[in-house]
């Protein structure tokens, strides 16, 4: 939890904008973007950071700046289950139509396509996923947006592993493969950088033991020390 | 009135006057507002006439006041000059509400230039008056426009003088009232904004001031406001050092002159509630928990000695977690609370406070059966039976998942959430974009869903997504109690839905019982921090097709129970015998030592000092 409050990656300067009063500064808005780029780029994320740039727009309606906006959205879909994404559109106010864009505003549409993918995401419905990303209605997101995003589709993947290794110790190959939209010498490959085993005769990969999907019945015992008695023994004790 | 002449020799007098009658008469020598009510009225000018009639309706005003409240208000005022904490306290706390619900309960207090001659015109003690004039209108009265607007230029001229006179101010107010001053602010502030948002329904009047408004109520002031507040005291940094455990005069060189008052330092702690409210009112939830991240959430912090403040906090940050999903963090701060009120309910009767505390906790007790309903939990606590007793409908439908429960999840989130507002005005400085927002010149697009303009609108369906999402989990956990292992083509079968729909389903519900949470013992560290623990007692694990099921019990707690009330009754014993004898004639000495609890299991011991029968215990 402490790297998603403060990830290691976030330099001084914006660790001080994020946790100051500065993050109101409208004219810190330029480099808290250059760092949601940066993340674009090199397949990192910071969400507080994002969302500062997010209420800034909150306050200054004129930043606004809509592929901003879709790329903090995108980046926010890759840290599902995480609350991350429902917490940007709580700060998406809503704006009044603002005439001093110079293309017209792609949220609108954007947004709803967005949130239904976030929705796949969130109940672990993969397959529907991959098949929603990779329609045609979504041509637009993947050419303009997430094709700039570095490692986005990685990102998704490990949505899935995260989910898959607290459920399953063993997943068959067909089923791990529709989850990461993945088949054949690609899968193999993924696997094998997972660490996973991939047992070929019956082809089911075995995920190793993690705290999720280990599962003990326990009874919890109750537990007294001698402290909590004292009082009650020392009562009986001045009393005798 | 040289203005008035030179106007006149100009020929353009404002002022409609008959002009010949004017020039033949002439200026009397009328320098300034003479009271010269006898001199017939073409000879005076309309700014004397307004000034001499808003003079006299003052007299008649203010001898309609009654004495008593005359006389409370010079108390009052010798209180507040002499910084006498103690006088101030019972003025404000008993006797402003004692005139308010004999004289003003229906309309308002007297204005402040008219009682300004009580006090001497003490331009301080006017500001604090105008302070609770205007708290009296916003909350038993309507407030016009003028009303919110002045009542935010006596806010800004207070916090002016706090903050910027030069030094530390040497005023002294009681705890009660620095915080009623900040939250009152930020409601005005919440109201305002309400109000604001509805363009509909606002005249022509009030369109053009808003249209001027500008910074008048805007976000931007308010947290500047709180942000100077915190700053000044340097509140956070005071905080940090006491935690550290550093000496007093190490902590007095770190937070200066201005933190060492108790003004100044209420203030400042105050203002982080405040902004935690704030921020939360504007949607911004992990801000909210991060400015709270030095003020320890338990019964020995100082927020707790104002029930308000303590109340409110509490309310806030388990919102915060709600919405956050965490759900077990929430429902721990609501416990901690609700058993606080329930504790402190026969203390307080001082009634609109309680009033006001009591809606609140009414709204914890339905977040609490909602996170209870997505997060079941054991605990079975005088809380937990409360909030059934209220909302045992909906929690059933709500426990129970499905499509129906929904609805009563909407019913109550809408009823428990915070009033949100929206950051920015509706745009009235620019009226084509304004009637645009009124009436949408082009059709709607059938596409796009209507856009709310609501935020509590927004709120409300991000967080049924939620609910939405975790649906198909409690009928799945409860087919799941009935195995220990499980084909997942049966449960499927059971379910009739598809193999690999059930599949997706439990993954959905294993990420359903897992949540961040604080872990037990780090009481220290920012309210954001957590580690991810499971919540569900329900545990399962997929192998290719076939569903392990495990599920952990817990041990009946017996010792827990016993200590606390033996401990409980020893304490009853001691006390009774330390009591003097009774009268003879009065046979019942026992002292009705009310326990909330509803399981106080010894009925009173029997005077003579008997030891306490523990027949009761069976009642379990």
């Amino acid at each position: 939890m402490s790297s998603w409050i403060s990830p290691s990656t976030r330099t001084e300067l914006i660790e001080d904008l994020v946790s100051g009063v500065d993050r109101y500064n409208p004219s810190n808005v330029s480099i808290l973007e250059d760092y949601l780029y940066h993340q674009i780029r090199s397949e990192e994320y910071d969400c507080l950071a994002n969302l500062a740039i997010l209420k800034l727009y909150q306050f200054n309606p004129e930043l606004y700046n809509p592929d901003v906006v879709v790329n903090i959205l995108i980046k926010a879909l890759t840290a599902c289950p995480l609350p991350d994404f429902n917490l940007c559109i709580s700060l998406l106010d809503e704006r009044p139509v603002n005439a001093n864009l110079d293309e017209p505003d792609p949220l609108p549409t954007l947004l709803p396509t967005l949130k239904g993918l976030h929705d796949l995401l969130y109940r672990c419905r993969f397959p529907k996923f991959w098949e929603e990303y990779r329609s045609e209605e979504l041509e637009a997101l993947r050419d303009n947006y997430t094709v700039e995003c570095v490692g986005f589709e990685n990102a998704v993947r490990e949505v899935a592993i995260r989910a898959v290794k607290a459920a399953f110790t063993e997943i068959s190959l067909k089923r791990l493969g529709s989850y990461l939209d993945l088949t054949g010498a690609g899968l193999q490959a993924y696997i094998q950088k997972l660490g996973w085993t991939l047992d070929a005769a019956s082809s089911t990969v075995s995920i190793p033991p993690n705290p999720d999907n280990q599962i003990v019945a326990t009874v919890v015992q109750e537990n007294i020390s001698l402290p909590q008695l004292t009082k009650v023994i020392s009562h009986a004790a001045l009393k005798a | 009135m040289a203005q008035q002449r030179m106007a006149l020799w100009a020929a353009e007098a404002d002022i409609d006057e008959d002009v010949d009658l004017h020039l033949a008469i002439g200026n009397y020598g009328q320098s300034g507002h003479f009271e010269d009510a006898q001199i017939q009225a073409p000879q005076i000018d309309e700014a004397t006439i307004l000034a001499m009639q808003q003079h006299m309706a003052q007299q008649a005003a203010f001898s309609q006041i009654p004495d008593v409240v005359k006389a409370f208000i010079v108390h009052f005022h010798q209180a507040v000059l002499d910084n006498n904490l103690a006088e101030i306290t019972i003025a404000y706390e008993s006797g402003w509400n004692k005139y308010t619900e004999k004289f003003y309960s229906k309309s308002e207090w007297p204005e402040a230039e008219v009682i300004a001659p009580l006090v001497n015109d003490d331009p301080i003690f006017l500001i604090l008056y105008r302070e609770l004039y205007y708290r009296h209108v916003y909350s038993r009265l309507q407030p016009n426009i003028d009303d919110r607007f002045h009542s935010y230029e006596n806010s800004c001229e207070l916090f002016n003088y706090l903050l910027n006179s030069e030094g530390p101010v040497q005023l002294e107010l009681p705890e009660q009232w620095l915080w009623d001053i900040i939250d009152e602010f930020i409601y005005q502030f919440q109201v305002f904004c309400t109000w604001r948002s509805k363009v509909k329904s606002k005249t022509e009047d009030e369109l053009m001031m808003l249209a001027d408004g500008g910074p008048v109520w805007s976000s931007y002031s308010v947290l500047n406001v709180l942000y100077s507040l915190i700053q000044k005291s340097r509140i956070n940094e005071h905080l940090i050092a006491q935690q550290e455990g550093k000496t007093p005069e190490e902590i007095a060189e770190i937070i200066g002159d201005y933190g060492q008052r108790p003004l100044y330092r209420n203030l400042g702690y105050f203002s982080l509630v405040g902004l935690l409210r704030v921020h939360v009112l504007l949607g911004d939830f992990t801000l909210a928990l991060k400015v709270m991240e030095n003020v320890e959430l338990n019964q020995k912090s100082p927020f707790t000695r104002v029930t308000a403040c303590h109340v409110a906090t509490y309310y806030y940050v388990g919102f915060c977690y709600v919405m956050l999903r965490r759900y077990p963090d929430a429902i721990r701060t609501f416990v901690n609370v609700l058993n606080f009120i329930m504790r402190m309910r026969q203390y307080h009767t001082r009634s609109y406070q309680y009033d006001q505390i009591s809606k609140t906790a009414d709204r914890m007790y339905a977040l609490f059966a909602v996170c209870n309903a997505l997060s079941p939990s054991r605990l079975d606590d005088n809380v937990a039976n409360i909030s059934k007793e209220r909302y045992g409908e909906q929690f059933a439908k709500m426990a129970r998942g499905g499509e129906e429960s929904l609805p009563a999840f909407e019913e109550l989130f809408l009823y428990a959430c915070p009033k949100f507002i929206t950051a920015n005005p509706p745009p009235y400085d620019d009226p084509a974009a304004l009637s645009a927002l009124v009436a949408p010149p082009s059709p709607i697009d059938s596409s796009a869903p209507p856009s709310p303009t609501d935020p509590t609108h927004r709120h409300l369906s991000l967080f049924l997504a939620d609910v939405a999402a975790q649906a198909p989990v409690p009928t799945l956990r409860s087919f799941l109690r009935l195995y220990t292992s499980l084909g997942a083509a049966k449960l499927a079968n059971f379910l009739d839905v598809d193999e690999e729909e059930i599949v997706q389903e439990m993954m959905l519900m294993k990420q359903a019982s897992k949540s961040v949470s604080r872990v037990a013992g780090s009481e220290r560290g920012s309210l954001l921090d957590g580690e991810t623990i499971t919540t569900s007692d329900l545990n399962f694990v997929i192998a290719e097709n076939m569903v392990h099921i495990t599920e952990s019990t817990i041990g009946r707690r017996y010792a827990g129970w016993f200590i606390k009330n033996t401990e409980r009754t020893a304490r009853i014993y001691d006390d009774l015998k330390n009591m003097p004898l009774p009268q003879p004639a009065k046979n019942v000495a026992t002292p009705s030592v009310v326990s909330p609890s509803a399981d106080a299991p010894s009925k009173a011991p029997r005077t003579g000092g008997q030891k306490v029968a523990w027949g009761g215990a069976k009642v379990a």
